[in-house]
């Protein structure tokens, strides 16, 4: 029996299948789609200060800087770590490179299609003018401008060529086994276009910076505005050489705003109230555990943590000044004296570590260079004791005084020290000072100690232009005229395998750490900084937080 | 209507009798804070400067009155001796604020003509900054030190004295005996010593003792802001910025206690300088009852 409703029925069903499947298939498309980035939106970040030295990387390590200078600059310079795996080295403006045989040559093949901000190729007369300014700086008439504070990380170089456009060859004078690992820094960043800067060089404005040349750069996005006190922001570079793996074009960000915000609780105040994706990188900025359970309580999921590890908490002392200090024995004793672990809570917000038996935590940092705390070992209690017949045989048994570099944006580091050192008699005077005099005065003479937790390179030879003689290394954390650590950098830079690497590293730090106490290495710290949950693609360090701050692969899932 | 007006003066004087007893707590609390400022190394239980990780952020206790810090510092012990710090930056503030601010603005009352003119139009420039403003100039150039915080603030303060003082030595001046007093042949100094500086005494006595609540706060905004005593060694404002930036949420007690104690003192001394001014109820109440002689 015929059903004239069946017909209708069936061809109901026909349509409604297919908008099912359509929705399924939208679903499970969307689902997929979750993960795959998206461009376009603005990032707004904290960034700690104004970027210092009209943004010179030659003159600054500061994260206020290399946290902005990620993006305008890019990641690295012909070389840098690479995304994925923090310890191998990426090429960057360099497609490829190689060594001569005794690795004293090394020579750079150049990517054809880097540009500046402002339309003008990268060619390798540019990358020679930026080494020949970090290596000899610059003269003109009676202006000099020194080479950059890390010049002699890089080692002493002899020469440097550009062979034809995109060829460089730079000639050292002793052998440099592990230069592309040492300049894959990124705080060595290429900021300095040739084209721009040379004129006013030549015609005698040396220490022009590259603020005063409009901040034209090679990094994925180039300057739209900068306020100073107030705001930098930073526009996507369309012409931008590196790609994503399936081929975009990157940044997927159309802009990147950075919010100065010199005072930590006016930035947690406006992350937490959404005004921010992203809080500042540097130290009181960095979140401490308090902090970030406050974080978590409020804003539950829409929040994660990026954690790295954040270098050094240490004290280090200037042997060139007149004082007790200057007394290896009252070095060491000092050392002996400190309740290490005991800095973590107070000095370091809670994250930290002081051995690599209690281990870094959830952070993937290789240890195998890392061996400083093992000196001690002995309970704290006969550590003391050993420091107090230290200091009676230097004949400092009722103590004395010793002035204490410390920043007012941290202070937590030098009450933690000074607390410390009281039981020992040492009476440790804080200079507390702002963050431009303390930028002019740790490259001077003008202190007795200073303390900070500043991350030095992740290899060892990266290490000399802050543990190195004060004489060739004007920034290095302890002042020392010692030239038996040329010769230990040296060996260090021409051991070739890793067996050797590491003896001699474990060498050097013996002497600076224990034989001869030039730094108190007190704990290692982790830093952490917040981001909304919707900010996606971020490359987190292990350690470095001056590391990958291009934001070249963030994306916005909102 | 007597009856009303009875019942209305009833309630005055009742108000006057309560504002006495809250003058005289005021003042008790004034009293004991400064007893404890002054014998603080006996008064407080801990040394203020002492840290001990192991008792981190503990809660108030009978231990720990105030609770501890981020350093195991014990907060009642180094309020104790922040007052100490706060209390003598606001007392050599006011004292100083008091002794230049009189002497120029009686000097001025006395003079006027140019002098008068040229003293007033100064006071006018330094009024033109804001208070605190003028005291975070005044800081930043001469350094942070409790010696510059204290010299920031007197210098703040001292127009508004100057002004004060002006006021009261004007009062005098037009009054018909000061013709008499001038025609004695007595020295500008005599003068203002024996008949200015007393008729000036109670305004000026009631402002100073208000400005003493206002430099309390003043020295703790400064040390708020960075400019004050310097770390380790604590003072109110530094304890409340240690506090409330890093540990507001965990431990909310390092900002509260502190804070608490600053706000009473400084509403204690703004009491006690209205007791001294003669504003407030009881004053209303002796108006009340000398009007009635006329009713």
């Amino acid at each position: 029996m015929h059903d004239p409703k069946r017909k209708p029925r069936r061809i109901t069903r026909l349509p409604i299948a297919a908008v099912v499947a359509t929705a399924l298939l939208f679903a499970v498309g969307t689902l997929f789609a979750a993960d795959e980035p998206r461009s376009g939106g603005t990032l707004t970040l904290a960034n700690r200060g104004d970027p210092p030295a009209g943004f010179d990387s030659m003159f600054t390590s500061s994260i206020a800087l290399h946290h902005v200078g990620g993006a305008l600059f890019g990641p690295g310079n012909l070389v840098m770590r690479c995304r994925e795996d923090f310890y191998t080295v990426c090429p960057y403006l360099a497609l490829r490179w190689e060594h001569s045989a005794d690795f004293k040559v090394w020579t750079f093949v150049l990517r054809g299609d880097a540009y500046w901000h402002d339309g003008r190729r990268f060619t390798a007369e540019d990358a020679k003018f930026w080494f020949d300014l970090v290596f000899f700086g610059a003269r003109s008439g009676d202006a000099v401008r020194p080479p950059a504070y890390f010049a002699r990380e890089l080692g002493v170089a002899t020469k440097v060529e550009a062979l034809d456009d995109r060829r460089l060859r730079i000639t050292f004078a002793h052998r440099n086994a592990h230069f592309p690992q040492i300049l894959a820094n990124p705080r060595f960043r290429i900021a300095h276009p040739r084209h721009l800067m040379e004129p006013l060089i030549e015609a005698g404005q040396v220490n022009v910076s590259p603020l005063d040349v409009g901040l034209v750069g090679l990094g994925p996005f180039k300057l739209g505005q900068y306020r100073r006190g107030s705001l930098v922001r930073v526009d996507r570079f369309d012409r931008y050489f590196e790609r994503d793996p399936r081929g975009a074009r990157l940044p997927y960000l159309d802009r990147i705003d950075y919010v100065i915000m010199p005072d930590p609780f006016a930035m947690d105040a406006a992350f937490r109230s959404g005004r921010l994706d992203g809080t500042a990188r540097g130290q009181a900025h960095f979140l401490s555990r308090e902090r970030t359970a406050a974080y978590e309580r409020d804003l539950g999921e829409s929040v994660f943590f990026a954690r790295a590890d954040g270098g050094n908490f240490r004290l280090a002392f200037n042997v060139l000044r007149e004082g007790p200090w200057q007394d290896p024995r009252v070095r060491r004793a000092i050392a002996l004296w400190i309740d290490k672990p005991a800095a973590i809570p107070s000095a370091l917000g809670g994250y930290g570590w002081t051995t690599p038996s209690i281990g870094p935590g959830d952070i993937n940092v290789p240890t195998e260079f890392i061996n400083w705390p093992r000196y001690d070992t002995a309970p704290l209690e006969a550590r003391r004791a050993e420091a107090r017949r230290l200091m009676a045989e230097a004949g400092y048994g009722d103590g004395f005084s010793m002035g204490h570099l410390t920043r007012g944006i941290m202070t937590e580091g030098g009450e933690f020290l000074k607390a410390q050192l009281a039981g020992l008699g040492v009476d440790l005077r804080l200079q507390i000072v702002d963050e431009g005099e303390w930028n002019r005065a740790r490259v001077s003479l003008d202190y007795d100690s200073q303390q900070g937790r500043l991350a030095p390179s992740p290899i060892p030879e990266g290490t000399e232009s802050v543990y190195g003689r004060y004489e060739l290394n004007q920034d290095a954390y302890a002042k020392h005229d010692d030239s038996h650590l040329d010769e230990l950098y040296r060996r260090l830079r021409e051991s070739v395998t890793m067996e050797q690497r590491i003896e001699v590293w474990r060498r050097v730090s013996r002497y600076l750490f224990f034989e001869q106490t030039y730094i108190v290495p007190v704990a290692e710290s982790i830093d952490v900084v917040a981001y909304r949950s919707h900010v996606r693609g971020l490359v987190i360090p292990p350690e470095d937080m001056h590391s990958h701050t291009d934001f070249a692969t963030v994306w916005l899932d909102r | 209507m007597g009856a009303e007006r009875r019942e209305a003066a009833g309630v005055v004087r009742a108000a006057a009798s309560t504002a006495r007893g809250v003058r005289i707590a005021a003042a008790l609390f004034l009293g004991m804070i400064a007893v404890s400022a002054l014998t603080a190394s006996f008064v407080a239980p801990f040394d203020p400067l002492e840290q001990e990780v192991g008792r981190r952020l503990v809660p108030p206790s009978a231990t720990h009155l105030f609770g501890t810090d981020g350093f195991g510092r014990d907060v009642f012990s180094r309020t104790v001796h922040g007052a100490r710090v706060s209390l003598a930056v606001a007392l050599a503030a006011v004292a100083t604020a008091g002794m230049i601010g009189s002497a120029l603005g009686l000097a001025s009352g006395y003079a006027g003509g140019p002098f008068d003119l040229l003293v007033q139009r100064v006071v006018d420039v330094f009024l033109g900054f804001p208070f605190l403003v003028m005291a975070l100039v005044v800081v930043v150039a001469l350094s942070p030190t409790p010696l510059a915080v204290a010299a920031a603030i007197a210098l703040a303060l001292t127009p508004l004295v100057t002004r004060v003082a002006r006021a009261a030595a004007l009062s005098v001046v037009n009054e018909e005996y000061f013709t008499v007093v001038r025609s004695t042949g007595a020295g500008a100094s005599r003068i203002i010593l024996r008949h200015l500086l007393p008729a000036a005494a109670r305004p000026l006595a009631a402002y100073l003792a208000t400005s003493l609540g206002t430099a309390v706060g003043a020295e703790a905004t400064l040390s708020f802001l960075g400019l004050g005593v310097p770390p380790p060694y604590p003072s109110w404002g530094r304890m409340l910025q240690e506090g409330s930036r890093a540990y507001f949420d965990a431990a909310p007690w390092v900002t509260l206690m502190p804070g608490a104690v600053l706000c009473l003192t400084v509403m204690c001394l703004v009491i006690v300088g209205d007791g001294i001014s003669g504003r407030g109820p009881r004053a209303t109440a002796r108006r009340f009852d000398t009007e009635r002689h006329f009713w």
